[in-house]
């Protein structure tokens, strides 16, 4: 999807149009789902956060801001505080996470990803989180996917809180570091072609 | 926790933008944050790409029947819509019905006297009862809890170059919190002010607001908790619709007030 077609899409949802919010969660329900699910754990819930995303989208899609981001990781970015919220207070530990797993349906996230003209932005974070050691990866997602302080990830790794403290921080500046020098990449590779 | 110096709270932002800090480290990142531009920027460039995380789950197909249910439930939101409208606003419901005087009826003559009695009991009953009234308006809940010589009250002035100042009042079983904030900064017409209760689990939304005429806010703290169990409350200024971060303020943030150590002396 184009920058243009969404934005049709989400003036058409200011108008009430059923069928542009239809054709939206068609294009990202399954992403909105797949984060939901990962943070709650829990089927029913997952259900319940998506629909409290896509009816935060219907009654204010306004709050979209091209300028300052993309729609996907917008509506990520809302998917998961949801999830956290709802995660926080039905206080349920995240025992069931797995926070070593990495994505193997690559494909399935570029077709979303691609329509919103990202092809490569999917693609790239796992490259990028798969040069990670783990211990420094599985810190960041349990911190910011399981919403968890870096005392509650140490207690779950089983840690001394001042290793997972430095795990998280220098695994995220080795994260910037990596996507900036990709950034840089694609800017060069832009100007030469 | 002692003050981590400019370095060594620097060094800390990518832990503090995946969520990760104590409330005490946090709070002094978010100091530096206010003021520090090249915090700032480092923040910003750790936020794009904490916002790419998700992407990194596993990827699950929502159930089929999930988009039914979600145009259901709008359907029945906008059902629901008009009735709520109908509902008179919350600070009208504690006001007792406005009498309309009466004339003409000769038989109200003789029962004027027992029914003006029974109103002024019933006036008195209703005030009585909305003055502890859930229902009633903040402000009116504020001048109740001031009041009452158990309640305890925390003043706040932010700084000399602010004219903010707030008001923070506990009441005595530590269940109820009210705050006012006065002289808030004039906003834009697109902008709202938005609360945040801040536990060791870090911030939580409380709700956005809008302040009166008179710039003041009054806000009966929408706490899960009792009060004690909060660190702060804050406001920050944020879009229409509240801050687009999780569970963290994205604007200007203009005021915060600590909540005190419960006081245990008069327990066994």
């Amino acid at each position: 999807m184009n920058p243009q077609e969404l934005e049709t899409l989400l003036n058409g949802i200011q108008q009430n149009d059923e069928s542009a919010l239809s054709d939206l969660y068609d294009q990202y329900a399954n992403a909105v789902f797949s984060v939901a699910i990962h943070i709650v754990q829990h089927q029913q819930d997952a259900e319940e956060v998506t629909q409290d995303v896509f009816l935060r989208l219907w009654n204010k899609s306004e709050m979209f801001d091209p300028e300052k981001g993309t729609f996907i990781t917008w509506i990520l970015t809302i998917t998961r505080r949801i999830a956290i919220d709802r995660q926080r207070k039905r206080k349920r530990m995240l025992d069931a996470l797995n926070p070593l797993y990495m994505d193997e349906t690559p494909y399935l996230w570029e077709t979303i990803a691609g329509k919103e003209n990202q092809n490569d932005l999917h693609q790239s974070l796992l490259t990028a989180l798969g040069e990670l050691r783990t211990e420094y990866r599985e810190a960041i997602q349990l911190a910011y996917l399981g919403g968890m302080t870096h005392v509650e990830v140490a207690e779950k790794l089983n840690k001394p809180i001042g290793t997972v403290k430095s795990h998280i921080r220098i695994g995220m500046e080795k994260l910037r570091t990596i996507w900036m020098s990709k950034e840089v990449e694609s800017s060069t590779k832009r100007d030469n072609e | 926790m002692s003050k981590l110096s400019r370095d060594e709270l620097l060094q800390l932002i990518p832990v503090y933008v995946v969520g990760a800090l104590l409330d005490d480290e946090r709070s002094q990142v978010e100091a530096l944050l206010a003021d520090d531009l090249e915090a700032q920027r480092i923040e910003a460039d750790y936020r794009d790409i904490s916002v790419l995380l998700p992407l990194s789950v596993k990827h699950q197909p929502a159930p089929a029947d999930l988009k039914s249910k979600l145009f259901q439930r709008i359907h029945e939101d906008s059902i629901a819509e008009p009735q709520a409208e109908a509902t008179p606003p919350e600070t009208l419901r504690v006001l007792p019905p406005r009498k309309e005087k009466r004339k003409g009826n000769p038989r109200q003559r003789y029962i004027l006297p027992l029914v003006a009695g029974l109103v002024v009991v019933m006036v008195g009953m209703i005030f009585v009862l909305t003055t502890r009234d859930e229902s009633a308006s903040p402000q009116t809940i504020f001048r109740n809890l001031y009041q009452e010589a158990d309640t305890e009250k925390v003043y706040v002035s932010i700084s000399d170059d602010s004219s903010t100042k707030g008001t923070l009042l506990i009441s005595n079983d530590g269940e109820d919190a009210v705050l006012r904030v006065e002289e808030l900064p004039s906003i834009a017409t697109d902008q709202i002010f938005q609360l945040w209760m801040v536990d060791a689990d870090g911030p939580m939304s409380g709700g956005i607001y809008q302040a009166d005429e008179r710039s003041q806010l009054y806000v009966v703290i929408p706490t899960e908790h009792p009060v004690y169990h909060y660190v702060r409350f804050g406001l920050s200024i944020e879009p229409e619709g509240g801050s687009p971060l999780i569970n963290a303020p994205s604007g200007e943030r203009i005021f915060s007030v600590s909540v005190p150590e419960e006081d245990l002396s008069n327990e066994g």
